[in-house]
């Protein structure tokens, strides 16, 4: 099964925080069990993209999801790769 | 004895559109660099601004109404005054319960800043004002 890797970089504020949210919406479609983002080009984030890693995280729950499995955000490229490596091995 | 106070400000006007947040980010920066704040206050004080405006152009509900930052300078500290046309409203008090992770900034704001005040501006409209004070922690 494809892992969605969500990539995000630069800023992220109420201005651009609708693209951020309509990404997280396309990753959830996948049904996928994993989410993984990296955020190692991230150089400044607000309460309005907080508030969208929040409601994710809320919607991971009402899918009954546990968070340790299905949530996870590196600031580290390496790392975010490895971990999809990881999930597609089993 | 008085002690005379010279300010000195510098103002920036952008229309209500949370687009503009990234701009109004480069105008506190060059605030920053003036009162030679160091990598992290200037965060800080990035933050604190850019959380006050996106609250203004949240509740004056048009972008057509401007948000008025002024930034006054003082020998011991520098002052941010968020101006908009709409009223302050407290996260607790949004008519939108379904908005539920917002009422986040205004947290943000008074965790960073040494001061925050709001008022209501006779003329309507709502004054956010944010005060660092350049002491040991931050000026250069």
């Amino acid at each position: 099964m494809e892992t969605p890797l969500l990539v995000i970089s630069g800023e992220i504020d109420h201005g651009n925080a609708p693209v951020l949210s309509a990404a997280v919406e396309e990753a959830l479609e996948m049904q996928a069990p994993l989410l993984v983002f990296d955020v190692t080009d991230v150089v400044y984030i607000d309460s309005g993209g907080v508030s969208v890693l929040l409601s994710t995280v809320r919607r991971l729950r009402e899918r009954g999801w546990s968070l340790d499995g299905s949530f996870r955000m590196f600031a580290n490229q390496a790392d975010a790769l490895a971990a999809i490596e990881e999930f597609a091995r089993g | 004895m008085t002690v005379q106070e010279h300010a000195h400000c510098r103002r920036y006007s952008v229309d209500a559109d949370a687009c503009n947040l990234v701009e109004i980010r480069r105008f506190v920066e060059g605030v920053a660099m003036e009162v030679r704040l160091d990598e992290e206050r200037t965060f800080d004080l990035k933050v604190a601004v850019s959380e006050a405006c996106a609250n203004a152009v949240e509740h004056s509900g048009s972008s057509h109404c401007p948000v008025q930052i002024a930034a006054w300078f003082y020998p011991d500290r520098v002052q941010l005054d968020i101006s908009d046309g709409g009223d302050f409203r407290l996260p607790c008090m949004a008519p939108d319960r379904r908005r539920e992770n917002r009422g986040l900034g205004f947290p943000l704001m008074v965790a960073l800043m040494d001061e925050v005040r709001v008022a209501k501006q006779q003329d309507g409209g709502t004054r956010v004002t944010l005060l660092l004070y350049l002491d040991s922690r931050g000026a250069a």
